[in-house]
């Protein structure tokens, strides 16, 4: 069984009464690329900067590498390589003179990890260039080379591809690839973007307003992934009991959109339609989709801001699946 | 903190504002000693072509150094809230307290390597071109340099301290001027009324600097604490107060969000 080297316990982070971070538990295995997703400001940064010990929680506590005290996780923050937001360097030094004062202050002792870590990102030829006039791209492959010099065995990439191109994004991509495959470097990587993620993590985390809605494989995302048929009508709730009793179809649905989603009867839709002009209930249209990683995301995302609005305030019209929709399948 | 002090080193090595600042402030020590050569060369009875005035105006503008110290500071600390790089440090794990301490020692280093060069330009060029008044006048700035010198430590433990708790540069120059120069001058005027004030005042830096008196016929300096003890006291004051001082700083900064 893998090694869990990250977890947090109900990690939260309150900025005097907005929580930032809410009763997060995460847990991430070694080998793992973890990819860590949410809108902006869904606090996926604040939770890599409490891991680096940049903030500190409000309640709750993280473990690296089976450390929980600060003093045993500023030793166990030695272990790993960091990107947290944008990075950062001095301007008047050069890429080279820049990892060599981290590398002073680190104490590696080994000096040909600067050059080397400037060969990994492909800034070789930019290592006498003063860091004021890199380009975006190259300061985000700076910042990487920052987080590789130290050979760490867990890499926290906060929205590393940031200002690459498409050639940078696959390169940088496919770098991460190796060093989990090749190094067993575990990897825990932020993004708002997630197609960037689809081809690297192997599991997901889905932040939303501080808290981690799910936390699921990427191979059980594939499942959840499915082909459906969406349903639009002018009666969702009639339409979701006729689904029900005449069809026996419980593997639905209802989207924020107030769209059906329906898993089942994908190769037999005609039957769907006549049910619903058969009742009387207004068609406006069926279609075959696949949901792709976006509108997962959008999915998981639009049903926990609902979710949050309902309890806040629950009208019965609202409901996906109301007492209703029997009555009126009844008579 | 040994391997961060070395690294603070290795980047001032880099950074020409180090050395910018060493070479302005020698320039116009030793372009003042031209200057008195000049006027001396031209007109032959000018009286203050000598290392007796040349030094006195060094050692009774010490205040100067005082401010100074707020450079020194502020070079040495090198932006790190504006350029966000202290948390690349923090994220490796590099304790809040190497940093703190480690800077501040940096700061200590810098500040004597820098005022030992620009003092020793100036005493070097006074010699070289000024009528030699007697090696008195050179005792008597090294007199005044050792009662200042843990008063000059307290003005950098300040500006530290003030760097680390604010993000804003301005902000904290603009809270260390307040602390170093405006409040001992309150203190002045509420100590005329308030017994209280008077003695805070009196242990002010800017004050103690102030009360600094000087014998130019004996060439002796005079504090306000007779004989040895004198030095003794102004070591004491400035000690506590540095410590308290970078104890406070330090105390504010652990809990302080990096960014």
């Amino acid at each position: 069984m893998r090694e869990v080297i990250l977890s947090t316990d109900s990690l939260t982070k309150k900025y005097k009464d907005i929580s930032a971070v809410d009763h997060v538990n995460l847990e991430i295995k070694q080998g793992d690329i973890y990819g860590l997703v949410g809108k902006n400001g869904a606090g996926k940064t604040t939770i890599l900067r409490i891991i680096t010990g940049q903030t500190f929680a409000t309640e709750g506590q993280i473990s690296l590498f089976g450390a929980t005290s600060e003093e045993a996780l500023n030793k166990k923050r030695q272990r790993i390589g960091a990107i947290i937001e944008t990075p950062s360097f001095y301007a008047y030094m050069t890429a080279t003179q820049n990892l060599e004062y981290y590398r002073i202050q680190r104490g590696i002792p080994d000096r040909t990890c600067v050059k080397e870590a400037l060969e990994e990102v492909g800034l070789t030829e930019a290592r006498n260039k003063k860091y004021k006039d890199f380009s975006l791209g190259m300061k985000q492959r700076l910042g990487l080379a920052l987080a590789l010099m130290n050979r760490p065995e867990l890499l926290l990439l906060d929205e590393p591809i940031n200002g690459l191109d498409p050639f940078g994004i696959v390169e940088i991509r496919n770098m991460l690839l190796k060093l989990n495959r090749e190094k067993n470097i575990t990897i825990l990587i932020s993004s708002h973007i997630l197609s960037e993620l689809s081809n690297l993590v192997t599991s997901y985390g889905f932040i939303e307003g501080g808290k981690l809605v799910k936390q699921i494989t990427s191979e059980g995302l594939a499942k959840e992934c499915d082909r459906y048929i969406e349903l639009r009508v002018d009666n969702v709730e009639a339409m979701t009991a006729l689904l029900e009793v005449k069809l026996n179809c419980t593997s639905y649905k209802v989207a924020p959109d107030r769209a059906i989603h329906i898993f089942d009867y994908q190769d037999q839709p005609n039957k769907i339609s006549e049910l619903a002009v058969k009742n009387g209930i207004g068609l406006l249209s069926i279609m075959l989709k696949e949901i792709n990683l976006e509108n997962y995301f959008i999915q998981l995302v639009g049903e926990e801001s609902l979710q949050k609005e309902r309890a806040a305030n629950p009208p019965e019209d609202r409901r996906t699946n109301p007492p209703e929709d029997r009555r009126i399948d009844n008579a | 903190m040994l391997s961060y002090i070395k690294s603070e080193f290795y980047r001032l090595y880099h950074n020409k504002g180090c050395y910018l600042f060493i070479i302005i402030c020698s320039a116009l020590l030793i372009s003042s000693n031209i200057v008195l050569a000049a006027v001396k060369a031209t007109e032959p009875t000018f009286p203050y072509a000598n290392t007796y005035f040349a030094l006195s105006c060094f050692y009774s503008n010490v205040m100067a150094v005082f401010f100074l110290c707020i450079s020194v500071s502020a070079i040495v600390f090198g932006n790190e809230h504006s350029n966000h790089t202290m948390k690349n440090s923090i994220s490796y794990g590099i304790s809040r307290g190497n940093i703190y301490f480690g800077k501040l020692i940096v700061e200590i280093v810098y500040a004597v390597i820098a005022f030992v060069i620009i003092t020793g330009s100036d005493i070097a060029a006074a010699y070289l071109l000024l009528e030699d008044s007697g090696i008195e006048n050179l005792y008597l700035l090294l007199k005044v340099c050792v009662v200042v010198m843990p008063l000059l430590l307290c003005a950098l433990a300040v500006t530290n301290c003030f760097l680390f708790i604010s993000e804003n540069m301005g902000t904290a120059v603009g809270a260390v001027i307040g602390l170093l120069l405006a409040f001992p001058i309150v203190s002045n005027f509420l100590g005329m009324k308030f017994k209280v004030f008077s003695e805070i005042s009196g242990i002010m830096p800017y004050n103690m600097i102030g009360r600094i008196s000087f014998d130019y016929e004996k060439l002796e300096l005079t504090l306000p604490w007779d004989g040895i003890a004198g030095y003794y006291q102004y070591w004491l004051i400035g000690l506590i107060e540095f410590s308290v001082v970078a104890l406070i700083g330090f105390l504010v900064f652990r809990k302080k969000e990096v960014k």
